[in-house]
Formats: C-alpha cells, sequence, structure tokens
C-alpha cells in the first residue's frame, strides 16, 4: 500500500520524518519496504524568460542568457542547445537547493559571471535526460515558485499491510492507526452535507444478504466528464494510480483515501431501473474494464441491470457501462461484499482489482455510506456546476460486532507480562474512541472493536493489541523449564543421518537439487510416466513433474560440472522421490574420474571404478546384513539409466525386496544426459531406498573373540572356467577353522588355456583354543581343493 | 719391574693418555686404531695391568686404582669419541636423504555435506539440547494440514502469504514444515516440543534470492501456561547459540494466520555488528541502515490450531517458530546467489569447512 506523506498529513497531525514514520510503523507491525520522493524536491527555483543569448566569449559550446524573472534581469550562462529567445524557463536563483544536495552560488565561468542556473527536467529531479534545458508552458506568469507550480512534494511509503489489517489500506485507515496507537490526534473528519435533488434513481435488490450486507447507490447528472485537476492526478500519480477522467478519479480517490472500494456507472447504458445483486446465471459473460471477456460460474457475485451484468461485484466494472467523455448521469455503487465470494472470483477468473484487494481481506461495513457522500460531493465540485446528486438509495442487513470480555490479568498471564491495569485500558480505549465500545470494571473489560478492526474476535487477539501497542520489547523474556525427557531424532532422520557419513567418510559431496524436473528427463530414467506426480501449475516446461529419482538431478550436475572441467567427484543426494501414489526416501550417488585427479607421484590415485564403489557401499552396510546380487528386477524408476551387465542389486536376501541399485551409468545413458567425461572414465551411479532399508533391523553387535593363537595360511592357485563367478568360487570354499578367503590374484591371457582364468587365493585358518598343525592345515587345504573341483576349478600346475 | 719403574711406565701412559687429540680420530676406524693403541693386548696399560702382579701387595694397593682410573678414562673418552662419530656419521649419510618438503601433500579423500545440510544440523543440534525432539511429514500434502487445520481458511486472503504448488489431484506441495505439527500434535498428546526441518516449496519465480523450493526449521512448544515471554526467552538463546552471544534480538508484531501474537524476530545486523554504517561509513547495505535484519517469525499458537488437532485451549498454550535454513547460511557465509545452492558447483559444495569448533556439548 502506498501511502503519501503530505496526504497523510490531511488526516493526522505529526510532524515527523518519513524515516521516523517507517520506524514506527515497523514497531507496529507495518513494515515499510521503500520510502521514495515524489514531485519537487528542490527550493528557490522560479520561472524566468529568456531575452537575449549571445556566444560565451571563451568557449564554444557555452552561451550567455539575459534572463527575466519579472522582478530583475540577470546574467546566466548556459550549456544547453535548445535554449531560445523567447522561452519560458525554470531558473535556479542564487542560493536555490537542487536535489542531490546541489546549491546555486554566484560563479564565474570561462571568465563570465552567471547568477543562477537554468535547469533541465535532470537537474530538478523531475525526469531522465532529455539533452537540454526544460522548457516551460508560455501561460505561465513569470517569477512563480515552480516547486510549487510543479506538483505537491511528498514522500511515498510502500507498506506492506498484513492481510489481517485491511482498515489499514487507505490513508485515513492509517493514520486512524496511528493516532489510536501512538495517541496522536487525528483531524477532524467532515461528513459532508450535500443538497440532493429529486432524481430518477434505481431501486436495489439484494438476492442474498450473505452475500452483500450494504449496498448504497446513488444517482448524479448533468455531468461534464473531462480531465482531472492536476492536485488530483498528482496525488493519484504518487501513490501509482493513472487518471482517467474526473468522475473515475473520485471514485480512486476515495478508495485511496477511506479504503472503500467504490463503482460508477454510465446509468443510461443500464436496462430498467433496478439494480440487482445476485450470483451469475449458468451461460453469462462479462467483457470487463480490461477488454476482456469473462464466462461467468454461478459462484460469481454480480451487479446486473434488467438484462444482464454490468459488473462482477467488488472485483471490476463491465465496459459497456464505463463512465466516459460522453457520459452525462451515472449510477454509484458504495458497497460491502462478501470477502469468501470476492476471493473466490478472483480466483476463479484470474482477474484482480485494487477493490478486489480489499473487499478480499474485508471492509467496514460501516463506511460505504460515508464513502458515498464523500464521493457525490467531490464529483459535484469537479464535473460542471449543473451536476445534481440524488438521495441515496441503502440497502443494509449488518450484525453488530459481538464483545470480547477479558481481564488484564489474561492478557498478562497470555503474555508472560506485567502490564498495569490502568495501561491496558488504553489500549482498549483508545479502540473505543474509534468507534469501539468499552465497558470496564478494574481489571475487567468488556470491548466492542470498532466496525473497522475485523482483526479482534478473540482474548488472543486482544492479547496482540496490547503486545503491539505498548511494545514487544516490553515482555520480559523467560526460560522454559527444561525438558524431562531427551530430545530425540526421527529413526528415519537417524537413518539418513548415519549413511550420509558413510558416503561423506568415503568422500562424496552432498547435492542438493530441485524436486521437479522435465518430462524428458523423467522418462529418460525410465520410469513409467503414468505413475509420476505432475504439478498442476508448473513455473515451466522443465520443472513439471516430480522426480521419481534423485539420479536425474545428479546426472545434470554431472553434465555441468564436466562443462566447467571439473572431471572428478563423488555426489549423493538425501530426498524424496515420488512415483506410484508413494515418497520414497531415497539416497543416491553418483562417482566418475579418480582422486586426486593429478598428483605428481604416479600410482597414488584411486580410480573410481566399479569394485571401489561396490566397496563404499558395501562397508556401509556391514551392519545391516544386507548384501549385493546380480542385477535381476532393480528399482522401477531408474532402470534406464544402468549398464544391465555391469549393475547389482542390494538385498537382505536373494529373493527379498530390492533396497538398492549400483552399477556403470547405461553406454547409451551418457549420450543422451549430455555427459562427457574425460577420456574413458566410466560413471557410476547407484540409487538406495530408505523407505525400504529403515523397515530392515539392525542386529545387535556382540565382539567376537580374538584368537592368542597364531593363524596360518596358504595360497592355492587354481585354473576354473571364465564363466564361473567368484561368487560360486567362494562359496564352495568352506573348511573347518577357515577364518579368511582373500582373492590374491585374477588373470587370464597367456599363459591361462583360452576360456579359463586363474585365481590365486590366500586361505587363513586357525583355532581359537590352540595352534593348528600343519597336517591339519592340510587336510583343510585338501578339502577346499576336493570341493574346488567339483566346480570345474583344478590346480594349477 | 720395581714399582718405582712401574710407576714411571703409568705416568708415562698418563701422559700419553692426556697429550692424544681423541677428536682427531673421524671414523669408527680411527677411533678403533686408538682403542687397539692404549686398550689392545698389547698396549702399555695392559701390559702394565698384566705385570702388576709382580708388585707387592702394598704397592698394588697403592697402584691398581691408579691404574684402572686411567683404564677407565679412556674407555670412557672413546665411548664418547664413538658417540659422537656416529652422529657425525648418520648427520653427514641423512643430509643424502632430504626430501623437498614443499611439494603438495597428498591430501585424504574427504566428503562434504552440502552447506544446508551443514546449517539445519547445527539448528537442530542446538535445538535438541533444549528439549526439541525431531518430526517429519510428507511433502506432498492435502489442503486441510497445510492450510485449513493452520486457520487459513479456504478463500481467505491469508493463503496468499504463500504461492502454493499444485499437484493434478488437488492436493499441494507443502508451503511451509507446519502441516507436521498438525500430524504431531494429533498423534501425541501434550505437552510436546518439536521441531520439523525439512523441504517446503512455494510457487515462486528463481532468481538470487527466491528459490521454488527451499528449507525450513520450525519448532512448536506445547505445555500449561506457556507465554510469550517464553517465546522471547527460547528464541534469544537459539540465536545466541546460533549467532554468538554478542547479537542482539528484537521482536515487532507482525501476522500469521496460526499465531495470535505473532512475531517477526530480528537479528542485529551480522555484517555492521548492529550500527547501520559499513566500515567504509556508508549506510550498511545488507540491513539498509536499521542495523537489524529478519531473521524469523514467530508467535503464540493461535487457539484455532489447538481446536483443530484437538487440543483444549483452555488449557494448552504454545509458540511456534520457523526460520529459513537458506537465508540463515546465506547470512553466515555471505552466499550473494540462493541459487547457488542449488547449481552443486564441485568449486561451490568443497568449500564448506568446518572453521569453527562446535563448543555446545
Amino acid at each position: 500500500m502506498k501511502i503519501s506523506l503530505s496526504w497523510l498529513k490531511e488526516h493526522l497531525e505529526f510532524d515527523f520524518s518519513a524515516e521516523e514514520l517507517a520506524v514506527k510503523l515497523a514497531a507496529l507491525g507495518f513494515e515499510v519496504e521503500s520510502i521514495e520522493k515524489k514531485g519537487p524536491q528542490f527550493k528557490g527555483v522560479v520561472s524566468a524568460q529568456i531575452l537575449q543569448i549571445e556566444k560565451h566569449p571563451n568557449a564554444d559550446r557555452l552561451s550567455v542568457c539575459q534572463v527575466t524573472d519579472g522582478r530583475e534581469n540577470l546574467t546566466i550562462v548556459c550549456g544547453a542547445k535548445n535554449i531560445a529567445v523567447g522561452q519560458k524557463v525554470p531558473l535556479a536563483k542564487i542560493g536555490a537547493d537542487l536535489p542531490g544536495g546541489m546549491k546555486i552560488l554566484k560563479s564565474k565561468i570561462r571568465g563570465v559571471e552567471s547568477s543562477g542556473m537554468i535547469c533541465s527536467g535532470k537537474e530538478l529531479g523531475l525526469g531522465a535526460e532529455n539533452g537540454g534545458i526544460l522548457v516551460l508552458d508560455q501561460e505561465l506568469s513569470l517569477g512563480k515558485d515552480m516547486a510549487l507550480a510543479l506538483g505537491e512534494r511528498t514522500e511515498v511509503l510502500d507498506v506492506a499491510v498484513t492481510p489481517n489489517r485491511p482498515d489499514c489500506l487507505s490513508h485515513l485507515g492509517l493514520a486512524r492507526e496511528l493516532a489510536s496507537s501512538l495517541n496522536i490526534p487525528l483531524r477532524d473528519f467532515k461528513i459532508p452535507v450535500l443538497s440532493v435533488s429529486d432524481l430518477p434513481s434505481f431501486k436495489i435488490t439484494v438476492e442474498s444478504k450473505a452475500d452483500c450486507p450494504v449496498y448504497v447507490g446513488r444517482v448524479l447528472e448533468n455531468l461534464v466528464v473531462g480531465p482531472s485537476p492536476s492536485w488530483l492526478v498528482d496525488r493519484l500519480a504518487s501513490v501509482g494510480i493513472k487518471s482517467i477522467n474526473n468522475v473515475v478519479d473520485v471514485t480512486n480517490y476515495i478508495l485511496m483515501d477511506l479504503g472503500q472500494p467504490l463503482h460508477v456507472f454510465d446509468a443510461d447504458t443500464l436496462e430498467g431501473n433496478t439494480i440487482f445483486v445476485r450470483r451469475a446465471r449458468a451461460g453469462e459473460s462479462l467483457t470487463a474494464l480490461d477488454d476482456k471477456k469473462y464466462e461467468l460460474k454461478p459462484d460469481v457475485l454480480v451487479i446486473a441491470d434488467q438484462k444482464s451484468p454490468q459488473a462482477i461485484a467488488g472485483v471490476m466494472g463491465g465496459l459497456s457501462s464505463a463512465v466516459l467523455s460522453k457520459t452525462k448521469r451515472v449510477f454509484l455503487e458504495s458497497a460491502s461484499f462478501n470477502a469468501a465470494l470476492v476471493r473466490r472470483a478472483t480466483q476463479s477468473l484470474r482477474l484482480k482489482s485494487e477493490s478486489s484487494y480489499r473487499f478480499e481481506r474485508g471492509t467496514d461495513p460501516k463506511l460505504p455510506e460515508i464513502a458515498s457522500l464523500k464521493a457525490a460531493e467531490l464529483i459535484l465540485s469537479l464535473a460542471g456546476p449543473a451536476a445534481k446528486v440524488s438521495a441515496p438509495v441503502v440497502y443494509k442487513d449488518i450484525k453488530e460486532s459481538s464483545p470480547v470480555v477479558v481481564s488484564a490479568s489474561k492478557i498478562n498471564q497470555m503474555l508472560g507480562s506485567d502490564f498495569k491495569a490502568e495501561e491496558i485500558k488504553n489500549v482498549f480505549s483508545a479502540l473505543a474512541r474509534f468507534g469501539g465500545h468499552l465497558e470496564s470494571q478494574e481489571n475487567s473489560f468488556s470491548i466492542t472493536p470498532p466496525s473497522h478492526r475485523l482483526d479482534l474476535e478473540s482474548k488472543a487477539d486482544l492479547a496482540e493489541e496490547v503486545a503491539r501497542v505498548l511494545g514487544y520489547d516490553r515482555i520480559p523474556v523467560h526460560h522454559p523449564p527444561l525438558a524431562a525427557s531427551p530430545a530425540h531424532k526421527t529413526p528415519r532422520a537417524a537413518l539418513v543421518d548415519f549413511l550420509s557419513r558413510r558416503l561423506k567418510e568415503a568422500g562424496f559431496y552432498e547435492a542438493y537439487n530441485y524436486d521437479f524436473i522435465s518430462l524428458a528427463d523423467f522418462e529418460l530414467s525410465g520410469a513409467e510416466a503414468k505413475k509420476g506426480v505432475r504439478l498442476a501449475n508448473p513455473l515451466s516446461e522443465d520443472m513439471t513433474i516430480l522426480r521419481p529419482t534423485l539420479l536425474t538431478g545428479l546426472l545434470r550436475n554431472a553434465q555441468y560440472n564436466f562443462n566447467h572441467g571439473n572431471f572428478s567427484f563423488r555426489l549423493f543426494e538425501k530426498g524424496t522421490g515420488f512415483y506410484g501414489g508413494k515418497e520414497n526416501i531415497l539416497l543416491a550417488g553418483l562417482a566418475v574420474g579418480r582422486f586426486p585427479e593429478i598428483y605428481w607421484k604416479k600410482g597414488r590415485a584411486v580410480e573410481n571404478d566399479f569394485y571401489g564403489i561396490l566397496g563404499v557401499l558395501t562397508d556401509a552396510f556391514s551392519g545391516f546384513k544386507i548384501k549385493s546380487f546380480p542385477l535381476t528386477s532393480g528399482l522401477p524408476y531408474n532402470q534406464k539409466l544402468f549398464h544391465p551387465m555391469k549393475t547389482v542389486e542390494f538385498k537382505f536376501e536373494e529373493k527379498g525386496e530390492v533396497i538398492g541399485v549400483m552399477g556403470a551409468l547405461h553406454p547409451q545413458a551418457a549420450p543422451r544426459w549430455d555427459i562427457n567425461p574425460s577420456g574413458k572414465d566410466e560413471v557410476f551411479i547407484f540409487e538406495l531406498n530408505l523407505s525400504e532399508l529403515e523397515k530392515i533391523n539392525r542386529e545387535p553387535f556382540f565382539l567376537e573373540p580374538i584368537s592368542e593363537f597364531p593363524a596360518s595360511w596358504r595360497d592355492i592357485s587354481i585354473v576354473v572356467s571364465e564363466d564361473v563367478p567368484y561368487s560360486t568360487i567362494s562359496r564352495a570354499i568352506g573348511a573347518p577353522d577357515l577364518k579368511k578367503t582373500e582373492l590374491v590374484d585374477l588373470f587370464s591371457g597367456d599363459k591361462i588355456q583360452k576360456g579359463f582364468k586363474s585365481l590365486t587365493l590366500r586361505l587363513t585358518f586357525g583355532r581359537n583354543d590352540r595352534t593348528m598343525t600343519d597336517e591339519e592345515v592340510e587336510a583343510s587345504v585338501a578339502r577346499i581343493l576336493e570341493n574346488l573341483k567339483k566346480i570345474g576349478a583344478v590346480l594349477r600346475s | 719391574m720395581n714399582s718405582s719403574d712401574w710407576e714411571k711406565a703409568l705416568e708415562k701412559v698418563a701422559h700419553e693418555v692426556s697429550s692424544e687429540n681423541f677428536s682427531a680420530a673421524l671414523t669408527e676406524e680411527d677411533l678403533e686404531s686408538l682403542r687397539i693403541r692404549f686398550l689392545g693386548r698389547k698396549a702399555p696399560l695392559t701390559e702394565l695391568l698384566k705385570s702388576i702382579k709382580e708388585l707387592s701387595l702394598e704397592e698394588r694397593r697403592l697402584l691398581a686404582p691408579k691404574a684402572q682410573q686411567i683404564k677407565s678414562q679412556l674407555e670412557a673418552q672413546i665411548e664418547a669419541r664413538a658417540l659422537e662419530i656416529e652422529k657425525l656419521r648418520f648427520d653427514a649419510e641423512l643430509k643424502t636423504q632430504s626430501l623437498d618438503l614443499t611439494l603438495p601433500p597428498l591430501l585424504p579423500l574427504r566428503g562434504r555435506s552440502h552447506p544446508l545440510t551443514k546449517m539445519q544440523d547445527q539448528m537442530a543440534h542446538i535445538l535438541g539440547l533444549m528439549g526439541f525432539s525431531w518430526a517429519e511429514g510428507p511433502l506432498i500434502e492435502d489442503d486441510e494440514h497445510n492450510f485449513t487445520a493452520l486457520n487459513i481458511p479456504e478463500h481467505h486472503s491469508a493463503r496468499d502469504m504463500q504461492d502454493t504448488f499444485y499437484v493434478e489431484g488437488g492436493q499441494v506441495l507443502r508451503t511451509h514444515t507446519s502441516p507436521v505439527q498438525i500430524r504431531a500434535m494429533r498423534k501425541q498428546k501434550p505437552p510436546l516440543r518439536i521441531i520439523c526441518p525439512g523441504r517446503v516449496f512455494r510457487h515462486e519465480a528463481v532468481d538470487a534470492t527466491h528459490s521454488a523450493a527451499f528449507h525450513q526449521v520450525e519448532g512448536l512448544y506445547v505445555d500449561q501456561n506457556v507465554t510469550f515471554a517464553d517465546l522471547k526467552g527460547t528464541l534469544e538463546e537459539f540465536l545466541k547459540a546460533l549467532f554468538g552471544p554478542q547479537i542482539k534480538v528484537r521482536f515487532r508484531p507482525s501476522y500469521f494466520p496460526f499465531t495470535e501474537p505473532s512475531a517477526e524476530v530480528d537479528l542485529s545486523c551480522l555484517f555492521c555488528s548492529g550500527t547501520g554504517l559499513a566500515s567504509d561509513g556508508r549506510p550498511c547495505g545488507i540491513c539498509k541502515k536499521t542495523g537489524f535484519i529478519e531473521i524469523l517469525g514467530a508467535g503464540m499458537v493461535h487457539p484455532n490450531v489447538f481446536k483443530a488437532v484437538g487440543y483444549n485451549p483452555e488449557i494448552w498454550s504454545g509458540f511456534a517458530f520457523g526460520i529459513g535454513i537458506e537465508r540463515v547460511a546465506m547470512l553466515k557465509w555471505r552466499i550473494k546467489d540462493i541459487r547457488n545452492f542449488y547449481s552443486n558447483d564441485i568449486r561451490f559444495l568443497a568449500q564448506f569447512e568446518d572453521t569453527e569448533l562446535p563448543l555446545l556439548a
């Protein structure tokens, strides 16, 4: 809400500056977002006429002008090119103050004395540079104070009025708030007495009093509709409203002045002699003042004549009944409409206005009659000497607000404050002074709030009013008692934390991506579109559907980082995946390149390869008894992203629910995601569904005793067919007292028969009760070799 | 050999020993030849000691200790020199083993939390110590949890305060974590102290200071006789733990549909220390000369919210507050563009080191 300081002063007596006012407003709950100077910000500038122009003797680009302000002739040096003899111009005389702190002094310019300055619009702070001095209207008399001639000087505050205080969406409203809260005198508000004429008017029929509790109509005729006087144009401009004509401008002026939205219809365009306030009927439409046609549904309240809707109640009038220069007779509407109904109309029609902004927040039901009088008075004074006004036609069904009873001790109990009953009473008295009613008995109060204070309905509201006016800083600081039980996280948050920590320990950086992705990315990940969650009102094409997998974001991040010269990184993200009507808590990661990417000492870099990333996850899961298995089903929403042969899934048991998937990025996916890693680097990705993982209980851990006796180890080298997986081999190895099997070496090629591979295994044996004998160890090895034979593995000769 | 000859010979040995420069032995070999010369089997002193039995017992008693003393002294001198020589040898050898100590070290592979996670954890940690437990909820909410239960009725202008994303089918992406409070209150009986950290959504075009998704930590405290003074005390402690004991906290009236009275909480400006002036004397660009910056919203839980969850507002009272994680992180680390948080540029993520060591237990 834009508030002009000089306008505010018409209602309120105060002499503090705009900045001081901003501080006071903030303390009352009204933030001031900006303060803007409007109108002439200069002093000592008068209208003058150029009498003579000569070239400057010492400077080609300067002229020496003789100028008069009607009282004296002055010599002025000027650099502008658009000067001409006879022009009326603004002259800053010696001692003048210009915007930006410039003061005009007597000075010599290149040897010629100049007694002032002929000003451009920019120098006066009135607009952008247009290449020369400001040329004034020839009709303007000489020696006039330009600060007065060029409009009102004021400062305009942009005040953020919270939705609970629509009563402050006007100059009078804010003045009243300041008067009430700061105990500043409000200037007398005169309710005009109009001499009304007996004119043919309209009947008013209100279909539902719930929709429209107050409707005041008047007819004005013999009007001359034309431009508004400059004071009115300036006033409206200062608060950001464009002038239209003298009649429409009056309605906007009253809106900004009193806060009551008004509407004027060209009465001669209305059919019949009844104004109907009713819901729209099926099939009705209206072309509004914005020249757009709106289809009206039955939940829209309209103002209609005998035939058709002429306005969307509280939102906007119709184009056909607009008040134009040809208009002679108008119907002036001042009403109160149901706030929710107006809001619903603005939303279903996607149409808003200054009026609807106020109606949907709520207006003072006692204001329409006063506003109608004020508007009529002003129209009469502006729209020609023959203008006449009718008596008002009033429909009114106002419910009086009911009192709230509260005691001083209750207020103090709610706030934890120690305000005196007298102070609290003063706050309530101020409400009573502006239209409310207070009955007090020592410590107890019964307050009927004024009709404009729609926000005061309960004890809590009154407690806030007391705290607000007396100051939040006067409420003491108190520390609540200690909690009786320790605070805790949710099990889910603890699980996310645990896995995040494991990934960080393994060098993963945490990423944050948006939940909205493009439909293209959604489909590239392999999810089924019908199982996705789409936004009804996306911000853009790229953000239309919620992500089913976090990998879409991480792949985009990889693309970004590659494009910015980073080729080695490990990224992870925790977040929500939306799929098949469920929100899954996911944890995903991506790894590529090596660490460090560049190092002067060779052989120290760790490659991001399949077994490295598998190791990170295997380690993270070690306490969960979760293992990796060759890919069979995977996760349904990210299947197109994984290399079918280089991917494993994590499960509690072979036939269990898939908890996560890890593998190389599908070679076809890389070009589709425009991912170009360095050289032959492969990208590895994984995604875990914690919503599945959190169902698994972690088993308690107990110490495994450490043997005091030395272990024995044997290396065996075996040859086996290439298509026998290591898991088959490690499962086949099993012997009493075998503690550990480690793969020492794996190779195939020249020295080995084609189609076969060689493995060297280190077998560690030991017992907790004694040292094993060589014979025992040999017997175990023999048994292992025997078992290996069953899967076709033989000792390498 | 009589005793006087023996004694003379010993004196001669003593003289030789005392005039010998052991430091002249530069190697272990030099020292060994010295040892052989003085203490070897054929050394004069060895010979003397061997022949001592030719002397009378009395003479022996007198002279033997002298000889022994010379021998011990010799041994000590040789031993001392041996250590010196060893040191010299090592010194010379170690000089050949030098490293360029200034070459780049091999840093361990270490990951990083996202700055928003760090900030959320910090806030949750402080509030955890103050007795607030975690609560979580879904990101897609229904209108009832996100709005109406929070005293934001349908067709009320308060809905304009939060531009909302709708998903097909009419549900919303939660615009705040407050619906989690509704869920928690419906599940638990009072008293309770909870925080709801998490992601929220606003239908706003993304620019340097606006993000369509961002993060909040909200807190809720419900008990008997909870007052606005308790709210002030709790938030002041929280903010001092987060920003340091030197900060000042200011409460201003404001409006939120779910609280009454409502407050906007300001912090003395972190950039100009609340003076309103930058170090060059010009107005502080961050607090715009006011000396304060807006940091969170708070208030006493509205009776209508209690009614919506089945708490009796005549018995229970409480306060709620919400703080934006991005905003605090931006202030704390001087991040100028909120989009940085979602770029996942390695050069950005790599910078968030722990420079402060947390003092909180």
